[in-house]
């Protein structure tokens, strides 16, 4: 029992840091219907500016306040000067758009590489934070506690902005009807390319979060991709709710199956992709209408 | 009739000038050898140290074999069985090579070797660690310099058993190299009288979060937990292991990949006081060792891991077969790779023989412990040593 609760744990944590990554996603492709394939390049910029900003300064705090500052400016610029103007042209942009972020992710890897190396490097964890937290008689590390608060207190965040806000009404209304928002006078190109940025900020954000346990290297965005695809169909285009849930399901599945069913981990998020796609192809938790 | 006479020794002469002496340029013109590595991408670092340690040997020999300049033509096989097939063969139809060196993945090593075997060209595999490489696809145009899964983590197994360590828990990528080495672990370990009482499987270049194996871990009761993982995924289970406050627990025991010092900066203190088995390390005490240390040094400005040493190894090996063919390609590949077969020779690791399929079998495997010194570095300390296995059977070609 003690052994389940604490997997629990894992896999609550596991969901909140796929959710930071996949909630941005969600939000680009429900709004502006893009396929960024880019989105791992700016979790891996957001980890490598991090990692300056903690060697420079030695605080983490200070990364992860800064880290997410160079994925908002990129991302932000690229929609407003690359993908804007791309899509603006109306050829078959779904693919065009996607062979550009899907370039750009393996670019980004391969500049990095050749600024620092293929070393591996890490943002080393506050003290206060690198000790062990003891809950009902099990101990948990306290940093993976961190990653759940942090997952949850971005939720809530983006919940309050999106519902309570009027940007986040302006967002509501351009993912259910993008020609109305633009009719009522809206500066759409503006609002997509801060929405972009906000995305890619939270992916910068995740990789921050992410590299005190895990590592920092050219590679490591790379491989995100299909996590959080799974995560935005799952959920449902554009759906902020539904990338929260979806989450963790997904979260939820990878550790399960990590802890008791080993030889179907891999296949357990793919698995539940495809039943998804067959029943439900707007998303578990999707409005009917918008199909992925 | 006298200038005729003048005329052809003239045409003669100019002949002689323009043509050259035909054998002489032939022993002039290069060797040229095809090395292909993964440069790029997840296993960048290890391709580095075995190119470096490439060099070594080269320089060792002046880059010339019998008066015959060497010729390196570097490929990137992307870790990708398709990209080294392509890559293979434009080594070989396009920059006409005379060998292939290389190659560390070992699905990239089967899917080159079968082509080897067609286009009867030597390939030299400087990795490839699975057992059957030099087993079920055995060719007498291939040859591996390193070591097979089971030569090296089946007397680990044995090892580990006979001091003390009842139960373990094997954790690894779940791929061919990972099944390779903790079962190979696993055989010796069993045999010893020990009992794996988890196997923990991990999706390969897909798992960033141990936590779930690693809290399964911590309870199965075992001893210790025998990893096998590279690169980043190395630094992460090494790292989450840490975070769990597992180190007391269940000590991490692994290989040379596990805490492969190129990972040190990222994992910091973490890795003090780890034990590993390593097939090469730079302080260890043999002359072959101390030169290739202190030419590694000389050429790099750092202490050799332990790929470079295996990519001495690799173009040590090969440069001596060139040598003592008096630095002739023979017609049929196969030859050369049977000359390979035949050497021993002094190597940083130990003793280098090759068995019958031409797998290079291992004199030693170390046992060290990663401690700071005073001054604050980190080195390994020599712990303790054991002979590596045989490889596994598996060639059913004679050659």
């Amino acid at each position: 029992m003690l052994l389940f609760v604490l997997q629990l744990l894992n896999g609550l944590q596991l969901s909140m840091l796929i959710f930071l990554l996949a909630v941005g996603l969600t939000l680009i492709f429900g709004l502006m219907n893009i396929l960024n394939l880019a989105h791992g390049a700016f979790f891996t910029l957001g980890a490598y500016c991090g990692l300056v900003v903690a060697s420079t300064t030695g605080s983490f705090w200070a990364a992860l306040l800064v880290g997410p500052v160079l994925p908002f400016a990129v991302g932000a610029l690229l929609q407003y000067c690359v993908l804007q103007p791309l899509a603006e042209r109306g050829r078959s942009t779904h693919l065009d758009l996607a062979l550009l972020t899907f370039g750009l992710l393996f670019a980004t890897a391969g500049a990095v590489e050749l600024l620092y190396g293929s070393a591996f490097y890490s943002i080393a964890m506050p003290a206060s934070l690198s000790g062990h937290v003891s809950l009902f008689g099990l101990s948990y590390p306290a940093y993976r506690l961190f990653i759940i608060v942090a997952g949850l207190a971005v939720a809530a965040a983006l919940l309050l902005i999106v519902d309570r806000t009027l940007i986040g009404a302006t967002l509501r209304a351009g993912v259910d009807n993008r020609e109305m928002v633009t009719a009522l006078g809206i500066n759409i190109n503006l609002l997509f390319a801060i929405v972009f940025g906000v995305g890619a900020a939270l992916a910068g954000l995740a990789g921050v979060i992410a590299a005190p346990i895990m590592s920092v290297y050219s590679q490591m965005g790379i491989g995100i991709v299909v996590t959080t695809f799974v995560v935005v169909v799952v959920g449902g285009l554009g759906n902020l709710r539904g990338s929260f849930y979806a989450s963790l399901i997904v979260g939820m599945t990878d550790t399960m199956a990590q802890a008791y069913l080993p030889e179907v981990e891999l296949f357990a998020v793919y698995a539940l992709l495809i039943v998804v796609m067959i029943v439900r192809p707007q998303g578990l938790f999707g409005a009917a209408g918008r199909v992925a | 009739m006298e200038i005729s006479v003048y005329r052809i020794a003239g045409a003669i002469l100019s002949a002689g000038l323009i043509f050259g002496p035909p054998a002489n340029a032939q022993d002039k013109a290069p060797l040229k050898i095809g090395l292909i590595l993964p440069y790029k991408g997840v296993y960048a670092i290890p391709a580095e140290g075995i190119d470096r340690g490439f060099q070594v040997a080269l320089a060792e020999y002046g880059n010339k074999v019998a008066g015959r300049p060497i010729e390196i033509i570097r490929a990137d096989d992307e870790l990708t069985p398709s990209v080294g097939v392509q890559k293979f063969n434009k080594l070989v139809q396009f920059d006409k090579v005379d060998l292939v060196a290389g190659v560390v993945g070992s699905s990239v090593a089967i899917a080159v070797s079968e082509l080897a075997d067609k286009a009867k060209k030597p390939m030299v595999f400087v990795n490839a660690f699975a057992d059957e490489i030099t087993g079920k696809f055995c060719s007498p145009y291939v040859a591996r310099t390193s070591f097979s899964a089971n030569g090296f983590q089946y007397n680990s197994g044995k090892y580990w058993a006979s001091k003390g360590i009842k139960t373990a828990v094997i954790l690894g990528p779940d791929y061919s190299a990972g099944h390779s080495f903790l079962n190979a672990f696993k055989r010796g370990f069993e045999e010893g009288g020990g009992k794996v009482v988890q196997e923990i499987w991990t999706p390969f270049q897909k798992t960033k979060d141990w936590g779930a194996a690693l809290t399964q871990a911590s309870n199965s009761g075992a001893q210790i937990i025998y990893a096998f993982y590279a690169g980043a995924e190395a630094v992460q289970v090494v790292k989450q292991h840490a975070d769990f406050g597992l180190r007391e627990k269940i000590p991490l025991i692994g290989d040379q990949w596990v805490y492969d010092e190129t990972l040190w900066p990222a994992l910091g203190d973490l890795v003090v006081g780890a034990k590993h088995i390593t097939v090469h390390f730079p302080d260890l005490p043999n002359e072959a060792n101390k030169k290739f240390v202190a030419a590694y040094r000389e050429m790099f400005k750092e202490d050799p891991d332990v790929n470079a040493s295996l990519g001495y190894d690799n173009g040590k090996a090969i440069l001596l077969t060139l040598d003592k063919l008096g630095g002739q390609m023979p017609a049929d590949g196969a030859q050369f790779i049977s000359t390979m077969r035949g050497l021993t020779f002094d190597a940083p690791r130990g003793k280098i023989r090759f068995n019958a399929s031409n797998s290079a079998l291992l004199e030693k495997v170390y046992v060290v412990e990663i401690v700071k010194r005073a001054d604050g570095k980190l080195e390994r300390k020599f712990v303790d040593e054991f002979p590596g296995a045989d490889d596994l059977p598996g060639c059913v070609k004679v050659f």
